[in-house]
């Protein structure tokens, strides 16, 4: 029998949403302590990221990078392991580009991914970014260090547990 | 005789009496607020990212939307969590912006987001402020 992996994505978030579901309690007012202000400029020259593809543990963050863009894609681990972070092509019209970018990894933040690794680089075949990972939602961040002219297509491959 | 009596007094005891529930995880109050701020284009949605420390109450609340002084605009307030591109909903609701938090809810630690998107009531770029209570 072949198991439909949207079928057992769709089982998973069930899954997901039931157990939040099982902890909803009555609430009790905040007290608050603390501010942090944020506003969403970060996308002002924007990554237009439009693709995502999904197989397994191993996830693509494809998309547009802008000249001074920036983007980031969220993913869970579901079990503590190994995440490699690959920036696999970053293309001009279709050929390859010679462009470094800064490649990141780290937790969803404000409007953004605060990254805990942070590293330039092009593209790749080996993994720029190798790093263990208890389960939880982390994030993959791409931006242009101030060295592009045009925009670059580019693909991200990240494999995790 | 003794180790018959002690097996006998074990059965008892296995099936004579329920095991006591385990005590449920004690509820933490927010400790911290956040603000997302920022401007929600006409068919807009926007997202931001916490994290809950602790096994606690999680408050979102839509405090202003500008314009929505004289005739109340309503948007949709959703909270989830992040996943690739987006914020993926767990819960929303449509709302106009109040004092009282319009999504509310007990969560265990871990990354969330709170989301705000137009419904088709915004005729032009519109201020916003929500505020995330978490512990």
């Amino acid at each position: 029998m072949t198991r439909h992996p949207l079928l057992l994505a769709s089982f998973s978030t069930l899954l997901a949403l039931s157990a939040s579901g099982c902890g909803n309690q009555a609430i009790t007012a905040p007290t608050t302590t603390t501010s942090t202000t944020s506003t969403t400029a970060a996308t002002t020259a924007a990554t237009t990221t439009t693709t995502t593809a999904s197989s397994g543990s191993t996830e693509f963050f494809v998309g547009d990078l802008a000249p001074k863009g920036a983007g980031f894609y969220s993913f869970t681990v579901t079990n503590a392991g190994t995440v490699a972070i690959t920036l696999v092509s970053v293309n001009r019209g279709g050929l390859p580009a010679l462009a470094a970018l800064g490649l990141g990894f780290g937790v969803p933040s404000g409007a953004g991914c605060a990254t805990t690794i942070s590293l330039s680089t092009g593209a790749a075949l080996t993994a720029q970014i190798a790093t263990s990972a208890g389960a939880g939602i982390y994030c993959v961040e791409l931006h242009d260090q101030g060295t592009l002219t045009s925009a670059v297509s580019f693909v991200v491959r990240i494999v995790h547990t | 005789m003794l180790p018959l009596a002690l097996f006998y007094a074990g059965l008892a005891s296995a099936c004579g009496t329920t095991p006591p529930a385990p005590a449920a995880p004690s509820v933490v109050a927010p400790t911290t607020t956040e603000t997302f701020a920022g401007t929600l284009t006409v068919g807009g949605t926007q997202f931001y990212s916490f994290s809950v420390a602790q096994y606690g109450t999680v408050n979102v609340t839509l405090a202003s939307l500008d314009g929505s002084d004289s005739s109340p605009l309503q948007v949709t307030l959703a909270m989830g969590r992040p996943a690739a591109r987006v914020c993926r909903e767990g819960s929303a609701v449509t709302t106009a912006p109040g004092a009282t938090a319009q999504l509310t809810g007990t969560f265990d630690p871990g990354v969330y987001c709170a989301q705000v998107s137009d419904i088709g009531n915004l005729t032009g770029s519109t201020k916003f402020v929500v505020t995330i209570a978490h512990p």
